[in-house]
This record gives structure tokens, sequence and C-alpha cells, in this order.
């Protein structure tokens, strides 16, 4: 069988680490779910959307690596937001991924068609659309890396049906996964103990100082205390995106 | 969310805010002239709750900077990785010595009396103290708890002592309920080989308990405590201490024994306070599924209140 979106998009996630994925499959996203076969990437079933969501939730938590969660269009997608509501207010790296309908019907009035990027919005840091094969790995790369960077939360991609069955194009360019998405500033690498107070600098028109910005993955918050402290370190070396 | 990041052992640890009543820790928020946040979010509680006249300095750490709130406008706001900066505050402050106040002391001693309390409280129904002393008992420094939303998380985040970060997970921003069950399935992928409890009342078990079959199939060791009333705890509290009566809160429960063991899970019931402690070791101890569920007396909520209550006009 020949190499479909489905598969680039297995590859992608392989490529930022995942290890495991919560969900349920439905009829629009099964060559997804079956790409996950043999990846390597553990495939968790659920009994409800909302569950999986929260597995992923807690599982970012935790890791301080994005928690992945998937579902398919339309109820599967809408049962899938709670979980990811939460992951983006207690500032939890999560990536959602769902099936739409394909892009041959989401302009009219189609079955199962509801408007999910404008559902998940408000609840993400980011959410879109994957219009072209093209943009696969430019888009996971960007789910991974705006879940993971500070303040982290929650992102979503919806893949339509066709696109997630169409042809993967030939050579996809694979970004590192230490790329930064473009609309972000890139960061000077951060220094391990170099940061003193001379460091900071008062910006000239508040009282307000601001030191080098922090630049590891995962919730500083989380980092007080030794062992905590040492896993950022792990974190920092398996996908900070400095 | 930050709970267990201080220990709660260390000296100068006075607990958790959050309580929607003016709790211990609250007294001590009352006499500070500065409140320094570090890692503080703001959808997490509201700072009016901490600064309602907006009188206090305020010094924020944090890697991002916080949303305007008239109850929290940074003299300084210090974006940072957080350890990197309190070593570099640290550093450039020294050693300082802190005068001892008065209420410090007895924050930590009315706490500390409060769970002693319950410790000792052989009362069946459980008290709430009880069931969270007998949880803290049990579990390692190390171990995870999650505490689902409800009057559950009120008794746990007030009172459960935790040692580590990341070790009492709750839903704060958000505050659902349910997520605990899952959450601990999660949890467990995360941290293979440590021990992982997820607690909760019977409202939030029976929104996602379906995943108990998850839970067996992908051989996961959840292990469940259900805090039973038979009510919407948390909802009724609010309303018989704003309303002074509640309504439309109470509901009735399938036997969640025979329902988890329908899963083909371990569950138990707990039919004395001298059950819980040996019914927890033993379900954490053995492999699989547990699920244990215990009737819990929430008339010790609105007892709380009163003493709280009392407290404020004391002090």
């Amino acid at each position: 069988m020949s190499r479909t979106v489905a598969d680039a998009i297995v590859a992608c996630l392989k490529q930022e680490g995942v290890e495991v994925i919560f969900g349920i499959p439905g009829e629009e996203n099964i060559r997804l779910v079956m790409a996950l076969e043999g990846s390597g990437i553990r495939f968790i079933l659920t009994r409800h959307e909302q569950a999986a969501a929260f597995m992923a939730d807690m599982y970012g938590r935790l890791t301080g690596r994005a928690g992945v969660c998937t579902a398919t269009l339309g109820p599967g997608a809408i049962n899938l937001l709670l979980g990811v509501a939460d992951a983006t207010t207690d500032s939890t790296p999560l990536v959602a991924l769902t099936a739409q309908v394909g892009l041959n019907r989401i302009y009219r009035e189609s079955h199962q068609s509801v408007d999910l990027v404008a559902m998940f919005r408000p609840v993400t840091k980011w959410a879109d659309i994957v219009l072209t094969p093209q943009s696969v790995p430019e888009m996971v790369r960007k789910a991974f890396s705006l879940a993971c960077s500070e303040r982290p939360g929650a992102t979503y991609l919806a893949i339509p049906q066709d696109i997630e069955a169409a042809p993967a194009p030939p050579r996809l360019h694979t970004p590192a996964r230490n790329a930064l998405p473009r609309s972000r500033p890139r960061r000077r690498p951060h220094r391990r103990g170099r940061d003193t107070p001379e460091d900071c600098e008062t910006t000239r028109h508040s009282r307000r100082t601001r030191c080098r910005p922090c630049t590891r993955i995962g919730c500083a918050r989380k980092a007080v205390g030794s062992p905590e402290r040492a896993r950022r370190d792990d974190i920092h070396g398996q996908g900070g995106h400095t | 969310m930050g709970k267990g990041v201080i220990p709660d052992d260390h000296p100068n640890a006075l607990g958790v805010i959050g309580f929607m009543a003016h709790d211990y820790e609250n007294f001590a928020f009352d006499q500070a002239d500065l409140i320094m946040g570090v890692g503080y979010e703001l959808q997490e509680f509201s700072p009016a709750r901490i600064n309602p006249d907006h009188d206090k300095s305020i010094i924020h750490l944090h890697c991002f900077a916080p949303d305007i709130d008239a109850a929290w406008q940074p003299d300084i706001s210090i974006e940072s990785d957080i350890v990197d900066a309190i070593d570099a505050l640290l550093a450039a402050l020294g050693p300082r010595h802190v005068p001892p106040n008065r209420v410090e002391p007895l924050i930590r001693s009315l706490r500390a009396h409060e769970l002693r309390k319950g410790e000792e409280d052989d009362s069946f129904p459980l008290k709430p103290q009880r069931i969270v002393a007998d949880i803290r008992a049990v579990l390692e420094a190390d171990d995870i708890v999650l505490a689902d939303t409800g009057a559950v998380k009120m008794w746990m985040a007030r009172l459960y002592p935790t040692q580590a970060p990341l070790t009492c997970l709750m839903s704060n921003g958000l505050s659902t309920m349910a997520f605990s069950l899952p959450g601990a399935i999660g949890a467990a992928l995360a941290c293979p080989g440590k021990r992982v409890l997820s607690t909760m009342g019977d409202g939030s078990f029976l929104m996602n308990s379906q995943e108990i079959e998850t839970a067996i199939r992908e051989n996961i060791p959840l292990k469940v405590l259900i805090w039973e009333d038979g009510s919407y705890g948390l909802i009724k509290w609010k309303m018989d201490m704003e309303l002074h009566r509640h309504a439309h809160v109470d509901f009735t429960n399938p036997d969640f024994v025979a329902y988890a063991h329908s899963f083909g899970a371990n569950s138990y019931r707990i039919t004395s306070a001298a059950d819980l402690r040996p019914t927890l070791e033993k379900a954490l101890a053995e492999p699989g599924v547990s699920i244990m569920t215990v009737a819990v007396d929430y008339s010790e909520n609105m007892k709380l209140i009163d003493r709280l209550g009392d407290l404020t006009i004391a002090l």
C-alpha cells in the first residue's frame, strides 16, 4: 500500500517522540489509527473521548511532553473538548488530533460537519486545519512546539478525511524537532547557571524587570525542587526548542 | 497546582490557599505587606482573595507575564526560568533572618491539629479528615494521588500533606469533575513504577467509570477510592453555606462493589474506619484494577465553615 498522509502524520509523531496516544477511532480517521499499527506508538483505546483527553492531559502534566489524544470528527471531537480545555487552563502540554469532513464537502451543508477549528480555538493555544498534504510536517511540528513552549497548553489539528487518505508527497521535508514556528521569535539558547541579577535588564517604561526568557519546555512552575529540576533537564534534552 | 513544590513539612510551609471560605492560610495573607507569587497563575485562584484591598506589594515570578488584574499589579514582574531566578535571588540576597510572628505557628498548629484529630476519629461513615490522613499514611512521598473536583478536592487540597511536586494532582484552572479516573490511567503510563491513586466523589466516579474497562484491557494498575455520600457534595455545601438549604443535589448509586466487579476489577466496600487503611494497602499492593468505596460523613463540611468563621472573628 502506498504511503498516505496518515502515514506521514505518524512519522511526524514519531519524530516528536510520541510514545502513547489516547483515543477512539471513527469512520473518518481509520487510516491514521491504522497507520499507528507497528509504528511503536502505543494506542490506548478508550471508552469515551473525554476520558482520552483527560488521560493525555495528566500524561502531559507529569512528563512535561505533550500528551496526545485523538478522535473522529463531529461528536468524537466535541467529546474531546473538556479535557483539552482542562490542559490549557492548567498550562499542560497536549496535542489533540481529530478527523474532519473532507475538503471536498466541507464548504457546504454536510453530514457530521461542524466548525471544529472554531470550537477548539477558545480552549487551545492554536487550532487549525490541515489543508494540504505538504503542510503536515510543519503543522505537526508547530502543534507540538506551541503546546510545549511557555505558557504550555493544548493545540489542535483537524485532519480532513480526504487529506488523511491522500498520497503523501514523495519528499516531505520533516522539520527538526527543535524547529520553532516562524510566528514566534527565536530565542537565545539558555545557558545554565549564568543568569545573575546583572543579566536582568529593566525596561525603560516600567518598573518591571525582565530576565532572559525561559526557553525550556514544561511548566517552570513544576521545576522548583531537586527531583523536578533533574527531570526538567531531561525534558530540555528531549524536546527543548532553544 | 503547586501543591508539594514547597514540601508541607518545610518549616516555612503554611499550606494551600483556594478554599471557598477564609481558611487558615488566609490569615497569613491578611497580615502580609508583600506577596511573592512564584509560578502563580491567576486562573487558579482570584488574587482578590489574598489582596482584597489592593494594598500589598506584589512580586510576580513566572516564565510568562501575568494577566492584568486590579488585585494583582506586580511591583516587580520577573519573567524567567523559575529555578534560575530563585537561585539568582538567593545568591544576591544571602541568608536572611525572618522575624518570628504569631500567626504562622498558629496556622501550622491548627492544620496539624485538624489532621491529627481526623487520624484518631473512628466514627462511621468516615470523617473526611480521617480519609485524608489514611491516604497519606499509606502512600509514599513520591506516590501520586489525583484528587477530583468536588468536596473531595476541598479536603485533599486543604489537608493532604504533600512532600514533592506533582504528587497531588488536581484540576484547578477549569476545575472539572471526573478527570481523575482517566487521569490516573494517563499518570500510570507517564510514571511507570510509581503508585497512583485516584480519589473522587461518587458524582465524578459515575461520569467516567467506563474507563475501568480500558484499564483492565490495557493492563494498567488503576486504583480508585470513591468517597460516597449520594450527592453532589460540594454544591450541597455551597447551597448550605449561602442559601441555608439545598435542593436537587441528591442521587442514588448503584452498588459500586458489584459494578466494579462486573468489569473484572477487584472491589471493596470499607465498612469501618479501621478498615480503610488495610484495604488501601491491599489494593495498592495487588496487581490489576482495584475500586474501593467508602461512606463519608459530610456533616463535617458545615462544621468546618463554622470553625473557620469563629476563627476569623477571634483573630
